[in-house]
């Protein structure tokens, strides 16, 4: 899929914007603090609702908009899909100036939606600089990429996170509480239900999807490294008792149970497992006041011939395997889709320019719209550049050549 | 902000602690009443300070009224086996207008919900249990929210009962009437499914 027509209203540092596009390789070019990455931002937040950057959805307001009395931001765009000419409209109105509250609308084909019946609609994928990181982060950071990555393939996937997040708190609120104020331990177990019931559907979705991203991750990385490592993914769902590796036998699995070549675990097997698990630390749980299994505490593990890379690997190889899961990340979704998403890539790879080729031409196949950014469009290998369109970004201004 | 006179931003402040008032709207109140005339400012004084001095809390079932025992508790005409358990005061209104139950109830007054501090011991359990001890209650009506909270306190309640020989109903989850199946989300639907009656006459 790729937008044909985007316009930008009050959006970061963009009073208003109107352009036009086609698929294919789009540079934007320019000085730092011009608006590059705030452009592909906004891509990013029209397909996910969501903000990479802003830690408040009222940061995405212009600044100005705000002290105009004027306090939205509104992304509209065309994208044309294999169904069709689409238009997807966000609105996002801060309703209250001083408490920095926010309120997002959403049309899509004029028909108003609500958040999660819309995510998914236009898939995009981003890379950032920091995603080269990825396999050097936290589990949470991880964890976080997943999510994101599997709610734009699984609407109910997102509303299951959604509300497995909700009773995660309730339930580290009892059991927070019943350790200051003491009380019915009983109480924990209200949540067990709700938290098993969407808690498994969080898990066997991931599972699924580590599997598939594997399979297709493992050719990328072979072609990247020319086939001299071998990289695989596992999914760790975790049982925290102390240190990392410690306790790690999580939900009773062995790892190997979990990888592409062992058997997937139903939903109704992973319920029970996650039931009787949660009646085996309850004890623990009350002590230290917290939810200490579930998905909220799971991982992903990527190795490189058998070896750990977030452990053991150079900083090299963290590279290449996060760019192998990022290149199964576009195949996925193009293949769950039944077309490309639209790519977005922020100063990706800048300083190593055989790498960005490389990456480009696994990228940039027939019907695929990328938009890159980049401080200096000379750096562009020239066979690149005669086949890109490039714009130059001034204080929040598209200026063409 | 000096230059309002400090009884206006008295009022603007007491207006805002309100549910669904934001500083905005609290301050349009105020000016409203500034110019309002005497006898309007004074009925709403007198209405405010009237609720307070004339309700009661029912002391059998919690709802709020200006009798105790409340107007539907001594009212011998209705069915006095029957208990529907609400969260709020509002719920017994809604469930009233529907002009469908003829048996009693008993008000909660909020679910359990540890985030905002609320545990079983804060809400009016105990008292429904001590009901259930020496009341002739044969059916208890579970009819808290079917939101997260909700369901946890109508398992809660259904545990604390359960060994005391009454029936245990929970409200039914559903299809809206006058909806369209088509646009119903799938949590709805699926519950619908679930809970399928009988076709009966």
């Amino acid at each position: 899929m790729y937008l044909t027509e985007y316009r930008l209203t009050n959006f970061r540092n963009y009073a208003r914007l109107e352009a036009h596009f086609d698929r294919g390789l789009i540079v934007l070019y320019g000085q730092n603090a011009q608006g590059k990455t705030n452009f592909l931002e906004s891509i990013a937040f029209l397909s996910t609702a969501r903000s990479v950057h802003a830690r408040r959805d009222a940061q995405l307001v212009h600044f100005d908009a705000a002290e105009d009395g004027l306090p939205f931001a509104s992304l509209e765009a065309v994208v044309q899909r294999r169904d069709g000419a689409h238009r997807a409209r966000m609105i996002v109105n801060l309703s209250d100036v001083e408490q920095q509250r926010t309120q997002k609308t959403i049309f899509w084909d004029e028909q108003r939606l609500t958040i999660l019946d819309y995510i998914g609609e236009i898939t995009t994928v981003l890379f950032l600089p920091q995603d080269m990181s990825l396999i050097a982060s936290s589990p949470a950071v991880r964890r976080r990429y997943l999510n994101l990555t599997i709610c734009q393939i699984d609407r109910d996937y997102c509303r299951d996170l959604a509300k497995y997040a909700e009773v995660l708190q309730q339930r580290n609120a009892t059991l927070r509480m019943l350790q200051e104020r003491g009380g019915d331990p009983d109480v924990v177990a209200l949540w067990d239900d709700q938290l098993v019931r969407h808690g498994a559907y969080v898990i066997v979705r991931r599972q699924q999807i580590i599997a598939q991203l594997d399979e297709i991750a493992a050719r990328m990385h072979a072609d990247l490294t020319g086939g001299r490592e071998r990289l695989h993914m596992q999914y760790m769902p975790r049982l925290e008792l102390g240190p990392r590796n410690a306790h790690q036998l999580s939900l009773g699995f062995t790892p190997e149970m979990w990888g592409v070549q062992g058997s997937l675990l139903s939903l109704d097997d992973v319920e029970t497992r996650f039931r009787e698990e949660l009646t085996a630390v309850r004890v623990h749980e009350l002590e230290r006041g917290m939810t200490l299994i579930g998905p909220h505490r799971d991982d992903v593990r990527f190795l490189v011939n058998g070896v750990d890379m977030t452990d053991f690997g150079s900083r090299g190889q963290q590279r290449t395997a996060a760019l192998a899961l990022k290149l199964a990340e576009v195949a996925l979704l193009r293949d769950k889709k039944g077309e490309a998403p639209i790519l977005l890539l922020d100063d990706v790879m800048s300083e190593l320019d055989h790498e960005r080729r490389r990456l480009l031409s696994h990228l940039l196949l027939d019907d695929t719209q990328v938009f890159m950014t980049t401080t200096d469009p000379n750096q562009l290998a020239p066979d690149v550049r005669a086949n890109a369109r490039l714009i130059r970004v001034e204080q929040g201004r598209f200026i063409e050549e | 902000m000096s230059a309002i006179p400090k009884a206006v931003a008295r009022l603007i402040d007491e207006f805002a602690k309100l549910p669904g008032v934001g500083p905005k709207t609290a301050s349009r109140l105020t000016f409203y009443l500034l110019r309002a005339p005497e006898e309007q400012v004074q009925a709403l004084a007198d209405a405010l300070y009237e609720l307070r001095r004339h309700l009661v809390t029912c002391s059998r079932c919690f709802n709020i009224g200006e009798t105790n025992p409340c107007g539907i508790c001594s009212d011998t005409s209705r069915d006095q086996a029957t208990v529907c358990v609400v969260e709020e005061p509002l719920d017994v209104i809604a469930i009233e207008r529907t002009g469908a139950y003829k048996g009693l109830y008993h008000v909660l007054h909020g679910a359990i919900s540890p985030v905002d501090g609320i545990l079983p011991q804060d809400l009016r359990i105990r008292e429904l249990v001590q009901r259930v001890k020496q009341e002739p209650i044969e059916e208890v009506i579970l009819a808290t929210n079917p939101t997260l909270e909700g369901e946890a306190t109508a398992e809660y309640i259904a545990r604390q009962l359960r060994s005391h020989g009454v029936r245990l109903t929970r409200l039914a989850r559903g299809l809206p009437m006058g909806g369209d199946l088509e646009y119903a989300d799938e949590v709805t639907l699926s519950r619908a499914l679930q809970g399928r009656s009988e076709w009966h006459q």
